[in-house]
């Protein structure tokens, strides 16, 4: 016979009397304060060593993740715990949640923990600002890393930006810094020129192979993160191919040492409608430098500029003061070459659409930023989609993290922050050197399996392997991340969702009907 | 007039904690809407359910990615069924609701239920 406990939180009027049963063996009323609820919670049920409970009251979210979070520390299962939540309900509400939530709780099983031993260097593909911040950042708490990179060099694109470089912070300085701290550090070991060629494992025990100079050699680690960059594509819609008066926006500054030449400069923004706030950043910054240091006449054409918040207006309103002539267009301009310019025809939406006709010695078009790396993504099953859960630096596979370019186009600082971010959460989840995990939670029953593999193909976290040995597929329980999709989608019924079985949903219809 | 609600608890449950709910309503708790069978919405009328309700996040914000997307076609070929067997079919609805989205937690609920009565 299972040992059951009632507890009801303070305030709830809820009939203890109602709950007296053969199965359960205390009820108790608890306090308000989640601490004190929590304390006299895990008394009880260590005291009376009960095999389950439902906990009846308002339990908002936050209290109900600090809730398990401490029953696990307690050594105690937090699936044996129903909670019940009556906001909202009335007394004819109530007594069906309560009913419900008895019915479930009666077809809950034990959940097995598992603490497994847990790689703590970090591999972290990708030796740009954001890989580099990430492993700063990493070493603070810590954790070795490993850092590779395709390149000779280290710094990524920052380190090819000279004079023009788009921010106020002096980027090559802050690489140069970074670089010489982690060179010195023995527990940071850098693999350039090196390619990352296959991943395998899961969280908490990754392996990866890495194409180095010195030939194949591969690599552990608990998590990874993916610091690929950006890449640039020539908008080929604008009808101008890069030339002595047409550069990319950001190539701009390859240009410096024959600066002299350009009286007049105009910079094309937007050309595909796909125009973002960095480009908005960066031309701005640069026009504001020509006119310093070339004393050039500047205009900037774009459909809209995009100026998010008071640093970019500020900055408008700068290159305005300065000379800066903005126009806008809704048809692209027309471009054709002349005498060592290039004239640019277009209509001005906000000058009555009057035609407005200039040459001039460089165009500076602002290319489409795009994330990098999206194959190695792919075939590694990583996703990055703009998703709350996962926002920012998640990704769907746990202990993978994207950061910087590759996840979104962002500027210097936001590229610091995402390096940040990453470490400080990976922080948590290695910094013990070990994982908990709920080890039978999500089951296949092998004998059910008919090595189908829907689950394997579904499994949105990518959690779902195959067992060539049991010909069977395996849930690795360090990787799912129990969302149930598996359990309802087999065919073969094979998998146990022990939370969530349907056994358990399946009684709380009955107990509602009846 | 008894109404299911399965629910996502990373939003829809939240949901329904917002608002005064009817008295004949079952909320079904769900790790992911991509956990909901057709064997469950099934059961739930054979339980005497008047309507049912699947209640999942949006669909570009699915903790799972696309078990939202899941929820809705199981929904879509639950209904076929219903529809076959001579059913009304608008007695199971799928619709995304988010966790700050009480209101219209409560409003699907009212009109699911005025819909019910009408047709009966």
């Amino acid at each position: 016979m299972a040992r059951w406990g009632a507890f009801i939180c303070d305030g709830t009027e809820v009939d203890a009397g109602s709950l007296a049963g053969e199965e359960v063996v205390v009820t108790t009323t608890l306090p308000p304060q989640p601490r004190e609820l929590v304390c006299k919670l895990i008394g009880i049920w260590t005291r009376f060593d009960l095999d389950g409970g439902i906990l009846i009251g308002a339990v908002p979210e936050l209290v109900e993740q600090g809730l398990k979070e401490s029953f696990r520390q307690a050594g105690l299962d937090p699936f044996r715990l129903v909670l019940v939540d009556l906001r909202g309900r009335d007394a004819v509400g109530k007594d069906r949640e309560i009913k419900a939530a008895l019915a479930r709780a009666r077809h809950l099983e034990p959940v097995a923990w598992t603490k497994a031993k847990a790689q703590q260097r970090v591999l972290i593909i990708g030796g740009g600002a954001a890989g580099l911040q990430t492993a700063l950042g990493l070493r603070k708490l810590g954790l070795p890393v490993v850092i590779v990179e395709q390149e000779q060099n280290l710094g990524g694109r920052l380190t090819k930006l000279d004079g023009l470089c788009p921010w106020d912070e002096d980027p090559q300085g802050w690489i140069r810094s970074a670089l010489e701290v982690l060179q010195r550090d023995s527990e940071v070991e850098i693999l350039s020129a090196s390619k990352p060629l296959a991943l395998k494992g899961q969280v908490g025990d990754f392996t990866l192979e890495v194409q180095s100079p010195a030939g194949p050699i591969t690599r552990r680690g608990g998590a990874v993160v993916l610091a690929l960059g950006s890449t640039v594509r020539w908008p080929q819609s604008s009808g101008l191919e890069p030339g002595p008066h047409v550069v990319g926006l950001t190539r701009l500054d390859e240009l410096t040492p024959i600066r002299l030449h350009y009286k007049k400069v105009a910079f094309l923004l937007d050309v595909d409608g796909l125009g973002s706030r960095l480009g908005t950043l960066s031309a701005l910054r640069s026009a504001l430098r020509i006119k310093d240091n070339w004393g050039s006449e500047v205009h900037i054409l774009c459909r809209n500029l995009k100026v998010d918040g008071k640093p970019l207006e500020s900055m408008y309103r700068k290159a305005r003061d300065r000379g800066v002539v903005f126009f806008k267009y809704e048809e692209l301009p027309r471009a054709t070459e002349q005498r060592e310019k290039i004239l640019l025809q277009f209509k001005d939406p906000d000058l009555d659409n009057v035609v407005v006709d200039e040459a001039y010695d460089l165009i500076v078009l602002e290319e489409e930023i795009l994330p990098a790396g999206e194959d190695l993504g792919r075939a590694w099953g990583v996703l990055q989609p703009a998703n709350v859960h996962l926002y920012p630096v998640e990704t769907n596979r746990k202990g993978i993290y994207m950061v910087g370019g590759c996840r979104d186009e962002m500027d210097f600082p936001g590229v610091i922050q995402d390096g940040t971010i990453a470490a400080g959460e990976i922080g948590a989840l290695l910094g013990q050197g070990v994982l908990i995990y709920e080890e039978d939670r999500v089951r296949v029953e092998t004998e059910k399996c008919v090595f189908c593999l829907t689950c394997v193909r579904l499994c949105p976290h990518q959690a779902a392997e195959i067992d060539l040995v049991k010909e069977a597929a395996f849930i690795n329980p360090a990787a799912c991340q129990a969302c149930g999709m598996c359990a309802a989608d087999c065919p073969a019924q094979a998998i146990d969702y022990k939370a969530y079985d349907n056994e358990g949903i399946l009684a709380q219809l009955e107990m509602g009907g009846r | 007039m008894r109404i299911v609600v399965f629910c996502c608890e990373n939003s829809a449950y939240q949901a329904a904690r917002q608002v005064k709910l009817p008295a004949e309503l079952d909320l079904i708790r769900l790790p992911c809407g991509g956990r909901v069978e057709v064997l469950h919405m099934l059961r739930a009328f054979e339980e005497g359910a008047d309507g049912v309700l699947v209640l999942t996040c949006q669909e570009d914000n699915c903790q799972s990615l696309h078990g939202s997307a899941r929820a809705r076609n199981r929904v879509d070929y639950a209904r076929e069924i219903l529809q076959e067997i001579g059913m009304d079919p608008e007695r199971l609805q799928w619709h995304p609701v988010t966790s700050n989205m009480g209101p219209r937690f409560q409003k699907i609920v009212a009109d699911m239920i005025e819909g019910l009565k009408a047709s009966a």
